[in-house]
């Protein structure tokens, strides 16, 4: 008797994992699992940061200095979420809010990188479009 | 009874024994990997989502948990996935990791993006506990063991199956025939580049060898769908297990996303282990 009510908890486990399948909701720990699921166009747009100097030279950021996270997925979907939310001025002080005892630099350009996926991996960012959403000086 | 009849013998649903060790062993590994998880992630996952969109237990909360809270569940935890690596103290032991697991992550996908590589972690520790919970005091139920590593089994072998369907109920067959694979390598490598990260320096090799379109998708498809198989026998259960890591060493190796349930065996093991008390000498020599 006890074994067969574990048995349909197994089996009743197994039926709720896989229902995501059919009705695409995704949520957690019941999930879809779309990692790379999504098909990409070949040219890729990403909103990020980077910083100047006051002689003009610019410096690249660290992941935790743009986003407050280690994690690439998280810092993505924050800064997207920021520009979607036409939240540019306050992303751009937050990340000056970071920088801020890093010498040298005195404005933060928060931008828009676009590129073809393939070319930018294999000569890097001189095949990029980068375009000024934002500016703002550290406080 | 030889080995290899062994390997080829099929999984016993209806008597699911295992041997005595076999629960120890996975939740040894899972108590391991668990703590050296907390311990890196322990920044991201002790600090306040700047976004709340919260998802499963937690969407009922309108706000982020706060960080003292989560500081105690994360404490919890560590003592949680320590004892399950030392065997002591199970049963609150994995009562403690489930609960902080399952709190700490449902949190850190509450922050705007659901973060898979949690999920399955989250499953087998739920499994792991009631497992363990379920138990009676000082001793180990061979059938209840086996019933765990079963559930965590199919739960491996499900997550495996929706991720393929996924892919292609989103992307098509043109995920396969059209280079959305070799796009993810390379969007991810520009992504960390753009962001402030290091991208692989193994991605652009890997787009020049132009392996990382059709064949690597076909084989991702054939390990994600095929991942049933695995519950066939313990032969099919290892080969399918090898596949599906070597499939994580390569995603870690070319995108630099670690998936570090399955890289450290954590994902695989219940599979080996509900067909090793099949071949092992007790089993041989009753046969």
């Amino acid at each position: 008797m006890r074994f067969a009510a574990l048995a349909l908890v197994s089996v009743a486990t197994t039926v709720v994992l896989l229902v995501p399948a059919v009705t695409g909701a995704d949520g957690f720990p019941v999930s879809t699992h779309p990692m790379y699921a999504t098909a990409r166009p070949a040219d890729a747009s990403f909103i990020s940061a980077e910083a100047s100097t006051a002689s003009g030279t610019t410096v690249e950021l660290s992941m935790r200095q743009i986003a407050d996270t280690d994690d690439p997925l998280v810092a993505e979907a924050r800064l997207r979420r920021a520009a979607r939310a036409d939240d540019g001025r306050a992303q751009c002080e937050r990340i000056a809010s970071r920088v801020a005892a890093t010498d040298a630099i005195e404005t933060i350009r928060i931008v828009r990188i676009r590129a073809p996926l393939t070319d930018f991996v294999r000569t890097g960012r001189a095949t990029a479009t980068v375009d000024v959403l934002t500016t703002c000086r550290l406080p | 009874m030889t080995a290899a009849t062994a390997s080829r013998m099929p999984i016993d649903w209806f008597s699911p024994t295992v041997d005595s060790g076999a629960m120890l062993r996975w939740s040894r590994l899972a108590g391991a990997v668990m703590l050296g998880y907390l311990i890196v992630r322990a920044p991201a996952l002790l600090a306040a989502p700047t976004t709340w969109e919260p998802v499963g237990a937690l969407r009922p909360l309108g706000s982020p948990l706060p960080r003292p809270i989560l500081a105690i569940v994360w404490a919890a935890g560590l003592l949680g996935s320590a004892s399950l690596l030392v065997g002591r103290f199970l049963r609150p032991a994995s009562l403690a990791l489930c609960t902080a697991a399952l709190i700490l992550f449902t949190h850190r996908s509450s922050g705007g993006q659901i973060l898979w590589f949690d999920v399955l972690p989250t499953l087998h520790i739920l499994a792991l506990a009631a497992g363990l919970l379920l138990q009676p005091p000082n001793r180990v139920d061979a059938r209840l063991a086996g019933w765990a590593l079963r559930l965590a089994s199919l739960m491996t072998v499900a997550t495996y199956v929706v991720a393929g369907v996924a892919k292609l109920r989103i992307g098509g067959l043109g995920w396969i025939a059209d280079g959305v694979l070799e796009r993810h390598i390379t969007y991810s490598a520009m992504r960390l580049d753009v962001l402030g990260g290091t991208a692989s320096p193994l991605a652009a090799p890997l787009v020049d060898l132009g392996i990382a379109s059709a064949p690597l998708a076909v084989a991702v498809i054939l390990i994600e769908l095929g991942a049933p198989v695995a519950l066939v026998n313990r032969r099919w259960a290892m080969a399918w297990a090898a596949a599906a890591w070597l499939m994580h060493a390569v995603i870690a190796a070319t995108m630099f996303v670690v998936f570090h349930w399955p890289l450290f065996g954590v994902a695989f093991l219940p599979l080996i282990l509900v067909f090793a008390d099949q071949d092992s000498p007790e089993a041989r020599r009753s046969a």
